[in-house]
């Protein structure tokens, strides 16, 4: 009887599946995976790193020349058979330009290369002069982007989907993992977490918020979640630069010109639980929207819209979020609550 | 007794199980004040962390491929493999060290 029980013990952790873990390079930011899978998954993650390379390259970078996107930006009209993803990407980002009233925008180029916040190529960030938003502004009304094939209206537009390139990522993780139906996965892209499927030894996924106002190794809380989830973080803790002694961050308001004023609001997580999961039904075009994508772009609406605005838009596209202030207090809806355990003495719950 | 044994064999097998999860050698890379970049040394590729700065992974073992610094140093320290070497392009104000990927008992970082 004892040699049984042994075997049986032995057998449930010799039949665990194998980690396989990896780091790259992609959307300006580090990839980095763990799977639980078979052998044979073993390439999983340089698959899934290839892919997310792709669709950077192809489809979604305003850099990239080729790609999906700069060809838009180029005065070209789309061919949308051949760019699905970056289809379902500014379908998404209208929307939610129209909910916002334009706050949020995929429009927003002229005035992100104005700022030069975000420059990957190491140019300093600058403050414009109110004539010079004004002038990008007027190149920035999302209005302007035809619906059919995404063409723009006039010269000197320039789409930017960096607010939802990374959730998009964890999209395309997603459809890879399912297609070889690994055990589990863990993924970050810059941040934003992808889980997929159970952990070994029925273990939940651990994931730490990082403190915005910390280093980086310092931690707000700890998420423990099952099965599939995305998080994705906006804030303005991430990018920015100071002059005479006022902040400006890189998370444009389309209505101002001007880095978001949110009054003490420094960040803002969403949360999407895969499961049962449906965005909402006053939604058009629902039946293409992609839950990472979501989970970003809506990190980044909610930041610019605050605390009160942003509930409808959670409530839509069936996402929970955290709220994070200044002062420490962090507000959230009940399906976020439930899952953070705040673990940091320098916050606590509205 | 006997119990016991089972019991910590299992322990041990489940420590195995997570060393593994941990043990790819990596590489971290910094350009300037810039977000540390983790590199595993376990899949072949290349990165620029600045403009012109190319760094190679291959073999499980990293070097600066390629740098528009006038002297070249970094490029001339070659291919580094063990925990704990490092080389630097100051010019270029890029830093590359090689460490093993800490154990901090959560799977990702959220931000």
């Amino acid at each position: 009887m004892l040699p049984l029980a042994a075997a049986a013990v032995i057998a449930v952790f010799l039949l665990q599946p194998k980690p396989y873990a990896d780091s790259s390079f992609a959307m300006g930011s580090v990839v980095e995976q763990t799977v639980w899978g078979k052998k044979e998954n073993g390439d999983l993650t340089a698959r899934i790193a290839d892919a997310i390379a792709a669709l950077e390259n192809e489809q979604l970078s305003a850099r990239a020349q080729g790609s999906g996107l700069w060809r838009i930006n180029a005065g070209e009209a789309l061919r949308t058979e051949e760019y699905g993803e970056l289809q379902d990407a500014l379908l998404l980002a209208l929307e939610l330009a129209r909910a916002t009233g334009g706050a949020f925008s995929p429009a927003l180029g002229p005035l992100i290369d104005l700022w030069r916040i975000d420059n990957p190529d190491g140019a300093a960030p600058r403050l414009p002069s109110q004539a010079e938003i004004d002038a990008a502004l007027s190149l920035c009304d999302y209005n302007d982007i035809a619906d059919s094939d995404f063409s723009l209206a006039a010269q000197g537009m320039k789409l930017s989907l960096g607010a939802l390139g990374k959730g998009a990522a964890c999209d395309s993780a997603l459809r890879l993992l399912e297609r070889d139906a690994v055990d589990g996965a863990v993924l970050s892209v810059g941040g934003n977490i992808l889980t997929y499927g159970q952990k070994p030894f029925w273990q939940p996924f651990k994931i730490a918020l990082r403190d915005p106002k910390g280093a980086a190794e310092e931690s707000i809380g700890l998420f423990r979640l099952r099965g599939t989830n995305f998080i994705s973080t906006s804030g303005s803790y991430e990018k920015y630069f100071e002059v005479d002694g006022k902040r400006y961050h890189h998370i444009l308001d389309g209505t101002t010109g001007y880095p978001a004023e949110t009054g003490g609001l420094i960040a803002v997580t969403i949360l999407l639980k895969k499961q049962g999961w449906s965005p909402g039904a006053d939604y058009a075009r629902a039946q293409n929207m992609q839950p990472g994508a979501v989970a970003d772009a809506l990190s980044t609406a909610c930041f610019l819209v605050g605390f009160e605005d942003a509930l409808p838009l959670l409530e839509a596209y069936g996402c929970e979020a955290l709220f994070i202030y200044e002062e420490g207090i962090v507000k959230a809806t009940p399906g976020a609550r439930a899952c953070l355990e705040l673990t940091n003495e320098a916050y606590h719950w509205a | 007794m006997i119990f016991l044994l089972f019991f910590l064999a299992a322990l041990s097998l489940l420590a195995l199980q997570n060393a593994k999860a941990n043990k790819p050698a990596v590489a971290y890379v910094r350009q300037g004040k810039g977000e540390v970049l983790l590199l595993s040394l376990e899949r072949d590729q290349t990165i620029a962390p600045a403009p012109g700065v190319v760094i190679e992974v291959k073999n499980r073992r990293i070097r600066f491929a390629a740098s528009p610094c006038p002297d070249q140093l970094c490029v001339h320290s070659g291919w580094l493999h063990k925990a704990g070497q490092s080389a630097f392009c100051l010019p270029a104000r890029v830093s590359l060290v090689i460490g093993t990927a800490k154990k901090s008992g959560v799977d990702a970082v959220a931000y």
